[in-house]
């Protein structure tokens, strides 16, 4: 369990962070939404212990970062927004490196190696020369480096950038594939669609300040205080519009084009279907039903006005 | 918890991860085998030429043919010393910064890796590639004591020094290499430092020990200073120190000198790239002030040969006490000047990349080990203090009167002055960097600049005293009783100290950029 409790970082003048918290489970894939130089980095920095917050800690199945950086350490992996990756090295030397520095027993690493670069699907690259690798690749291979240690918590900064359309289908598969692994996993993007797909928490900062954090639905549901349900059907409007406008829990109704109506409605899905109902039994032909769902990007622009710091 | 500490040093030093990669790297391809290759060439054809211009040809005196032989010999080792002086920065300057530049340092540090494990893993991929050199010129080296200009144990000592003063170099490469943003920067300041520190012991050494050994017998004793210098290593490696009656070769005192300083060189390097208050940092302080007592006692030990020589004069009547006891002053006082290079980095706060030395208040005692800014000025007076410390012990040891108490208030008082002008270049400036070179340049304005002006004036002497009264560091300059001098200018540093601070703090707190740290 991770449990980031009043984080806080200031340079000089600079507040990059303002005392974030949030807790996050087993099996949690975390999406830290926020525009660039909105602190998502920093967050991810400190509690990877590469730098030392001026306030507030993040706690690691019960290791400090501020206390006892090194266990916290041997917990997580971390991929930051750039490959890191050294020049005249094989992918295996490399991931051997890397086993090495996080005291994987020398007689095991051969096998977690294999390990690794199967489930990131590089085995055929083993041999291969690191900068030979396609962007993907290292990117995988960035992955499979925070892998080798199997770490309980995933630090992920921007995993996706740069990567082409089937790139980025692969990372979001194996990083889903994590997380049904157990493994906590926090992914920071300004991308939005990539994180809707697999994230079931996002946070969204803006100017070091999380603005809303929890599972995607609760935020969405927080942030309309009405639920906007289309209603299609055949035949004349200016019938069903006055009837619907009657009905209880409906706050407003209006036409959006032919054949539809938009409704707002401040109540839970069996109102919905009691409305469904109604107008059902009422003789007007609905074709369809159904509950707007706000998405991540709906959410991210009505709370965030764009600043950064 | 021994036991930890003990499996922690073997995995440091043997199998240490960074080593293996760099390892697997060096010796990757023929890359490797055609570089050692060329060398070997470049080795052998500079010994055919210089045995050819040397020891062959006509019939000669068995005198003569020894004496080139061992010339022949002198010159591949000057060779050799030139080749750890130009490689062993060449492979170590760029370690840490291309690293940093890549950006791979973040990748290591969120692994549970220590600066030092990842520092001496660094440190010796550099090292044991200077001693496969070292290894591979055997031959060259074996064919000088087949011909009979040295024996085995000449090779060996001179190997033994070579590889120390290789491990210096490595030192010094690797802790510009964590200072310097840039890889060219990290290399220009290593070689620069390489040959600072070569000159300065070839002065050292040159001074006192290989005026007297060149031309002479095998076996002497000297200051082991020689070995420390690689171009000196042929007159070096016969010669040994006696202690407490016994002798002790050179190139062993030699060698523990080098792990010192090695050590305190990584520690720096180490508290470079940490936070602070670390570990790293913490330890660096401690040893520094370790180090200053030695070397106060070291030097005390040095000069008390020649003092002795004043002494016995004034013991004679010849000359005035006085100038026994100045002698003693100006010498402590002249050791520390050193502090020169080091006090901006005790002193300096401003913006430097992620790390920020903001300032934290002006004096803290308990900051002292931390590396804040408002530790900086009474640890560098603790320095001054564990100099006076060393430089005292001694002479009570052999019997002799201390430097005078005036002279170390004197001394309190300018490295406080010259603290204060830290304070009032970070004031100015937010980039510490920038901070850092104007403060080191108004020190030297101070101390340096005049003295051209001064000299060209009139030398220092009786009748010129006036003039160089002005000069800030007249108290530890003549010969005179400087005691008074030493009050007055001490007294006049610490209220400069104390105007210079009240201005710095003013400007720094209109700024805005004080005691941000604290917060």
């Amino acid at each position: 369990m991770l449990e980031v409790k009043n984080l806080r970082k200031e340079y000089g003048g600079l507040t990059a962070v303002r005392g974030i918290s949030f807790n996050l489970q087993p099996g949690d894939i975390f999406g830290f939404i926020g525009s660039n130089g909105a602190g998502k980095t920093t967050t991810i920095r400190m509690i990877s212990t590469l730098l030392e917050p001026t306030s507030g800690t993040a706690v690691l199945n019960g290791a400090d970062i501020r206390h006892d950086p090194m266990q916290v350490r041997r917990m997580l992996g971390y991929m930051p927004d750039f490959f890191g990756l050294y020049d005249d090295v094989k992918v295996w030397e490399y991931l051997d490196f890397f086993a090495a520095i996080y005291q994987v027993p020398a007689r095991q690493r051969t096998q977690v190696i294999d390990n690794v670069l199967e489930l990131t699907d590089l085995t055929v690259k083993k041999t291969a020369f690191v900068q030979s690798l396609s962007r993907g690749m290292q990117q995988r291979l960035c992955l499979a480096r925070c892998l080798v240690h199997d770490p309980q918590l995933l630090l992920l900064d921007e995993p996706a950038s740069g990567l082409d359309p089937r790139a980025r289908a692969e990372l979001k598969e194996l990083i889903a594939e994590l997380g049904r692994m157990g493994k906590i996993v926090i992914v920071s993007s300004h991308i939005l669609p990539e994180l809707a797909d697999f994230c079931n928490t996002v946070g969204i900062i803006e100017k070091g300040e999380l603005l809303a954090c929890g599972p995607v639905g609760q935020i969405v549901q927080g942030l309309h205080a009405v639920r906007i349900l289309r209603v299609r059907f055949l035949g004349a409007n200016g019938d069903l519009r006055h009837f619907v406008e009657g009905r209880p829990h409906v706050k407003g109704v209006e036409l959006a084009g032919d054949g539809e109506l938009r409704v707002d409605f401040d109540s839970d899905e069996n109102d919905q279907a009691d409305l469904l109902k109604s107008i059902v039994d009422a003789g007007f032909k609905v074709i369809g039903f159904r509950e707007e769902e706000a998405d991540l990007e709906d959410v991210f622009l009505k709370l965030t006005t764009g600043a950064v710091q | 918890m021994m036991g930890e500490w003990i499996r922690a040093n073997i995995g440091c030093y043997f199998g240490n991860a960074a080593t293996v990669r760099d390892y697997r790297v060096q010796l990757r391809g023929n890359r490797a085998i055609i570089l050692w290759s060329f060398y070997l060439l470049v080795l052998i054809g500079f010994t055919m030429l210089v045995y050819s211009s040397s020891a062959a040809g006509e019939q000669r005196s068995i005198v003569d043919a020894q004496r080139q032989l061992r010339s022949f010999y002198q010159s591949v080792m000057i060779l050799m010393a030139v080749m750890i002086n130009l490689i062993s920065p060449a492979l170590t300057a760029g370690s840490i910064v291309m690293e940093r530049q890549r950006r791979s340092l973040d990748l290591v540090f969120s692994a549970p890796v220590t600066t030092k494990y990842y520092l001496v893993g660094k440190m010796m991929s550099s090292y044991r590639y200077i001693w496969i050199l070292l290894v591979l010129s055997l031959p060259v080296t074996s064919a000088c004591v087949v011909l009979g200009g040295a024996t085995w144990s000449d090779v060996i000592a001179a190997y033994i020094i070579l590889s120390f003063n290789a491990l210096i170099y490595t030192a010094i490469a690797l802790l510009f290499s964590t200072l310097s943003r840039l890889p060219v920067a990290a290399v220009v300041w290593s070689y620069a430092a390489a040959v600072a520190y070569s000159i300065g012991t070839a002065v050292l050494a040159g001074s006192g020990a290989v005026g007297s050994l060149i031309g002479m017998g095998r076996t002497q004793e000297a200051p082991f200073l020689i070995t420390l210098n690689p171009y000196f290593v042929v007159q070096a490696a016969p010669t040994h120190t006696i202690v407490y009656g016994y002798e002790v070769p050179n190139w062993v005192l030699g060698a523990v000198f080098a792990l010192l300083l090695s050590k305190l060189l990584l520690l720096a390097a180490g508290s470079s790239m940490s936070a602070f208050g670390s570990a790293e940092t913490k330890s660096l302080r401690v040893h520094g002030l370790i180090y200053t007592f030695l070397l106060g006692a070291l030097v005390a030990y040095g000069s008390a040969g020649t003092l002795a020589i004043v002494r016995s004069a004034v013991a004679s009547g010849s000359r005035h006490a006085t100038i026994w006891n100045s002698q003693i002053d100006l010498v402590f006082g002249w050791l520390i000047t050193p502090l020169f290079v080091l006090v901006p980095f005790l002193t300096c706060y401003g913006s430097d990349a992620e790390r920020k030395y903001w300032s934290d208040g002006i004096l803290k005692i308990r900051n002292m080990l931390l590396g804040t800014p408002s530790g900086g000025l009474p640890y560098l007076l603790l320095m001054v203090g564990a100099s006076y410390a060393g430089f005292a012990f001694t002479y009570v040891q052999l019997a002799a009167q201390p430097p005078s108490w005036q002279v170390l208030y004197w001394a309190l008082g300018f490295w406080s002055y010259m603290w204060s002008l830290g304070r009032f270049a970070s004031a100015f400036n937010l980039g510490l960097r920038a901070s850092r070179s104007l403060h080191f340049t108004l020190m030297m304005a101070l101390v340096a600049l005049p003295v051209p002006f001064f000299s060209a004036m009139g030398a220092f002497s009786a009748e010129n005293q006036a003039l160089w009264d002005l000069y800030i560091l007249r108290p530890i300059v003549g010969l005179d009783d400087n005691r008074t001098l030493c009050l007055l200018y001490g007294t006049l540093m610490l209220a400069g100290t104390a105007f210079m601070t009240y201005i710095a703090e003013t400007i720094s707190a209109r700024k805005g950029v004080l005691h941000r740290y604290a917060a």
